[in-house]
């Protein structure tokens, strides 16, 4: 039965529509995954094996009266733990809401409910996705099982690593500034952030609320389109939802981008890039041309004050957004307080990480009065150019394709000690969210360890089709030499 | 750069966050790096640009003004840590 | 030294709209405790916000009730501070684009009008409310109130005295009233007020340094306040001393405000553009629509009232003023009854069991066809008007008509001369002195009489007839 867990959604779905498996099985087959490689792995918080089974049950009568039709029925997920499930821990990772229920469901996972996947548990990651190794959870290291002596990335990190060590067949991630596209490339999956607005954000725990998006990590790119389908949409209970056109993410899936015009941006092969993920990146885009797309040199000069401008308005937001964690309502309360600003001051300082209080500190202030327009009213103008300079690439490309990560994973401890270098490992994925487009990475071979390289393609506003496109061409290519990634 | 303990303990008042005498001097390091790295923006001429405030370009997202269930009181006190007489409970406030 | 008083005041108005501003709670009032309550009013992460429409549309009328310039485009910010009744440990509110601005309003005051310029009116939520147990070293938490629709109408400081205060509250809540955005009930905190007192010798051109007064719950807490707040500056600088820039809390069982925090603690709210809401356009044709909806305003009422009904400028100005007594008042009148007569009554009796109900005008239980009923019987006789004053308690707490609670009490006016003339009778053998009094040329022996008869008729008799029928005794004892 392992093998079954080894398949991508769309393979699963076809035994399930034919019967050659049911709901129940493939449920069951997952949850021993889990047990198995769980003590090694970490991936998740909280594996929810009652309620899976349950529903595994309920599909499998639904699909035998032919009830259920999405093609992610039946199929074993697990979802990021800041995002809201009814009556299910959502911790975020953090003390602070260690004991945290929602009475309510995010919009995508009621989405995925409605689709009748089968939600197997709540997965890792950085606290309050602040991270880029998942270090930063309060309660387990999630390993690369590709190499477990490596961090999986973050702050998605128990999300990518699920589906890498066939966990899940999906899970869900949210990505503010690489949290999904980061890890997939670190752990050799596919990730990927769509537009911002395209996935309601509803029920997802906010880190900063103008950056945040939803997104599938999976095994392969059909995968991603068919999770995507699902769980895109415009929602009422988000304001910042685009009232935007449902597309066929399926039908973009051709296997040709012939004509394409691909932008390869000077900016991103520079300084720090691992010369192993350069290669593989440039390959990449050799593939490309020889596939009949166009390879355009272009320039996003503006990369140079992405991090920068990321972490002032993301922290300025998060700072805000973290405030509510007050010991009064849920979660984690000091004990003990004689007083209200005991209580206040104690339930935070004991509540939050360290990595947290570094970016509440930051983001408190720029905010303050004095530094406000220095620094973060600076920062929104910053973004401004930044948003600018891709709407000049999008002008004469289709779609950049960049590094995702300028390193392959790293050992546990290695950067977590100077956090600017931390950081730095987002340089090539932060510009996205701040200009709020849509990009998936995808495995492109191995580095000399081999350790899983990613590849990126960013799209124009609202383009997923032409990411989809473009990726899943590349993901079909044989012609050059990229080699397949396993685990270890 | 580091930034003063002083100004680090106002940030830590404005955040509501108790820091030992240590984690200021660590925070008055790293955030003052931060800072310091952050600094480069002021490089940049933004005189003519405007802020982008918005994440989506949309406007007026309104909701129409009818009343649905609220949810139970019990599911809005279960997480409560401290709940009495259908109450958040905290310790006595003075303002 | 003579001081002049410089008032600003900053109005916050619940609105009256059937759910909060940010969620599908119901907004109303009273209730058992955290029943109207959602993720997103109390502030459970993940919870999203999304603007009641009916918000935006009650505050742009205002805006244009208040001659405001409405904003073609604003946004909502994020004031970031903590405290148990803000589920989010920050109000969504406005900064520095608010939604109407740069407008004024006309009050009464010495018989003349005066502008007070209204700086701004921008959207905001309400706060949870905090209940404190009696005795306990606990407090309780109910966010019911939570996320409740708030305007607050900030105006230049423009007022002089205490009394130019409280006539501008009543127009701001005349106005609110009138165009149905608020319901301005005072005893339910839906309209609250801060107060911006500063005082500077009479002539001087530059302002004195303010104090600004939070917690005022009641228009007459607000002129104490004010008053207090003017003699407590004027104090301190006849006693050489200055007066600090600082918030201070009014304690209205005291009578006095004390110092909640100083300039230098003053907070530091870090506003920001909220990023869950998306910004606000307001073109002209959606303006041009409201104003099409605006209903007469109180100073036009007033005007009307004087040129068409012929009112005394008082009259026309307090039923202006009160949507609920204009609409009883217009009612009446078409009915038939006299404006003037309609009026006294209005300001006068109903005013006063108003008052002592502590119910607004909008509640009168009865409509104008039930109050023209009542003066109807007066003017033709079917009751006296003493029995009128005590028939509309009646109509007030029985809810049933004049004509219903005349015929079930028997109230009807007596007109039967013979009754009266034995009543008469009565009265004169009881009063013996009096008729002595009367025959020794003492005329203001009849006005006795006369409340004597009134009285043993139980208030029934027709005057008239007791008039003509006691001369008549009298003249036959002489």
């Amino acid at each position: 039965m392992h093998s079954l867990c080894k398949m991508t959604a769309h393979a699963l779905s076809e035994k399930l529509k034919n019967k050659e498996i049911s709901a129940l099985e493939l449920t069951k087959a997952q949850l021993a995954i889990i047990k198995e490689k769980e003590p090694e792995i970490e991936s998740y918080i909280t594996v929810t094996e009652d309620t899976a089974l349950e529903k595994a049950a309920e599909v499998d009568k639904k699909l035998a009266a032919g009830e259920s039709v999405s093609p992610l029925a039946g199929i074993p997920m697990g979802i990021k733990d800041n995002i809201s499930t009814k009556g299910i821990l959502t911790t975020c990772a953090s003390k602070m809401l260690y004991n945290y229920v929602p009475p309510f469901n995010a919009t995508v996972a009621e989405k995925l409910d409605a689709a009748d996947s089968v939600m197997v548990g709540k997965l890792n990651m950085d606290e309050f996705a602040m991270g880029s190794s998942t270090e930063n959870s309060y309660f387990k290291k999630t390993k690369n099982p590709r190499n477990t002596a490596c961090v999986p990335g973050g702050s998605s990190g128990g999300a990518a690593a699920a589906v890498a060590a066939d966990e899940a067949v999906f899970t869900l991630g949210s990505d503010t500034g690489g949290s999904i596209r980061q890890p997939a490339s670190l752990c050799g999956v596919v990730g990927m952030k769509p537009t911002y607005g395209l996935v309601s954000r509803y029920g997802l725990v906010a880190f900063a609320s103008s950056l945040d998006q939803i997104g599938p990590l999976t095994k392969d790119v059909t995968d991603c389109a068919m999770v995507l389908q699902e769980i895109a949409g415009w929602d009422k209970k988000d304001s910042t939802s685009l009232p935007a056109e449902k597309l066929s993410y399926i039908s973009a899936l051709t296997g040709e981008c012939k004509g394409m015009r691909i932008g390869l941006p000077r900016e991103y092969f520079g300084e720090g890039l691992d010369p192993n993920v350069r290669e593989a990146t440039l390959r990449a885009a050799g593939a490309y041309e020889k596939m009949g797309a166009e390879i355009v040199d272009c320039s996003l000069p503006m990369l140079a004050y992405a991090l920068e401008t990321y972490y002032l308005i993301s922290s300025a937001e998060a700072s805000s957004n973290l405030a509510r964690y007050d010991g009064v309502r849920y979660g984690y309360r000091a004990e003990n307080c004689k007083d209200l600003d005991e209580l206040f001051l104690r339930t935070r300082s004991e509540g939050f990480g360290t990595e947290v209080k570094r970016r509440i500190m930051l983001g408190t202030f720029v905010l303050s009065s004095g530094y406000y327009d220095a620094y973060y009213k600076k920062a929104l103008k910053t973004r401004t150019l930044i948003r600018q300079d891709f709407s000049n690439v999008f002008k004469k490309c289709d779609c950049i394709l960049t590094p995702t990560s300028p390193v392959t994973a790293w050992k546990f401890g290695e950067k977590s000690e100077n956090p600017l270098q931390m950081y730095l490992a987002d340089l090539y994925t932060v510009s996205v969210n701040i200009a709020g487009l849509p990009a998936l990475s995808m495995p492109y071979g191995t580095d000399d360890g081999g350790l899983p390289i990613g590849v990126q393609l960013i799209g124009n506003t609202l383009c997923e089709n032409t990411v989809l496109r473009a990726a899943y061409a590349l993901e079909q290519d044989t012609s050059t030499g990229k080699t397949e990634v396993t685990a270890r | 750069m580091a930034i003063e303990i002083k100004e680090i303990e106002h940030l830590a008042d404005l955040a509501r966050l108790a820091l030992s005498e240590k984690e200021k001097e660590q925070l008055s390091r790293e955030v003052g790096q931060m800072i310091e790295f952050a600094d480069k923006l002021s490089t940049l001429d933004t005189t003519d640009t405007d802020p982008t405030m918005f994440a989506a370009n949309v406007y007026n997202v309104f909701r129409e003004d009818e009343a649905m269930p609220s949810l139970p009181t019990a599911a809005i006190l279960q997480n409560a840590p401290s709940a009495d007489m259908e109450c958040f409970v905290v310790p006595k406030t003075v303002e | 030294m003579k001081y002049e008083t410089v008032i600003g005041l900053e109005v916050h108005a619940e609105l009256a709209t059937e759910t909060k501003i940010y969620c599908s709670c119901a907004n109303q009032f009273g209730g058992d405790t955290n029943t109207r309550c959602c993720p997103v009013c109390v502030g459970l992460p993940g919870s999203l916000p999304v603007l009641n429409a009916r918000v935006v549309e009650y505050a742009i009328l205002a805006g244009l009730a208040m001659h405001c310039n409405i904003a073609e485009q604003c946004k909502q910010d994020r004031k970031n501070y903590f405290y148990p009744d803000l589920p989010k440990a920050y109000q969504i509110s406005q900064f520095d684009i608010p939604l109407c601005a740069d407008g004024y309003v006309e009050i009464d005051i010495d018989e003349a009008t005066k502008r007070i310029g209204i700086t701004r009116i921008h959207i905001e939520e309400d706060a949870g409310k905090l209940l404190h147990a009696e005795g306990g070293n606990f407090s309780l938490v109910d966010y019911n109130r939570g996320g409740v629709p708030l305007i607050e109408i900030v105006s230049e400081p423009d007022m002089r005295s205490p009394e130019e205060a409280a006539a501008y509250l009543e127009t701001i809540k005349s106005i609110l009233q009138a165009i149905g955005v608020s319901d301005c009930k005072m005893q339910e905190g839906s309209l609250r007020c801060d107060i911006n007192v500063s005082v500077r010798p009479e002539g001087q051109k530059e302002f004195g340094v303010r104090s600004e007064c939070k917690n005022v719950n009641s228009f007459r807490a607000a002129v104490r306040a004010i008053r207090y707040e003017r003699d407590r500056q004027i104090a301190v600088l006849e006693a050489g001393g200055v007066v600090e820039q600082e918030t201070r809390r009014w304690d209205d069982a005291k009578g006095e405000s004390y110092v909640m925090r100083s300039k230098e603690e003053a907070h530091d709210y870090r506003y920001f553009p909220e990023p869950d809401l998306m910004p606000i356009h307001v073109d002209a044709a959606w303006v041009e629509r409201l104003r099409k909806t605006l209903p007469e305003l109180p100073q036009e009422k007033k005007r009307r009232y004087k040129s068409d009904f012929d009112l005394p400028d008082y009259d026309a100005g307090l039923l202006g003023a009160s949507v609920g007594l204009a609409t009883i008042f217009e009612a009446t009148v078409t009915e038939g009854a006299k404006p003037k007569l309609v009026s006294n009554w209005l300001l006068g009796d109903i005013s006063k069991i108003l008052n002592e109900k502590g119910i607004e005008a909008t509640e009168i239980p009865f409509d104008g066809k039930a109050l023209f009923e009542l003066l109807a019987f007066i003017e033709n006789g079917t009751i006296t008007g003493t029995i009128a004053k005590q028939v509309l308690p009646k109509m007030f707490d029985e809810g049933k008509s004049a004509k219903q609670i005349v015929e079930e009490e028997g109230l009807a006016q007596i007109n039967d001369e013979g009754a009266i003339a034995s009543l008469i009778q009565e009265v004169l053998a009881a009063n013996e002195a009096a008729v002595q009094d009367f025959r020794s040329g003492k005329d203001r022996a009849i006005g006795f009489l006369t409340g004597q008869v009134m009285r043993a008729s139980k208030g029934k008799a027709n005057p008239g007839v007791i008039q003509a029928k006691l001369r008549e005794a009298l003249d036959a004892v002489k």
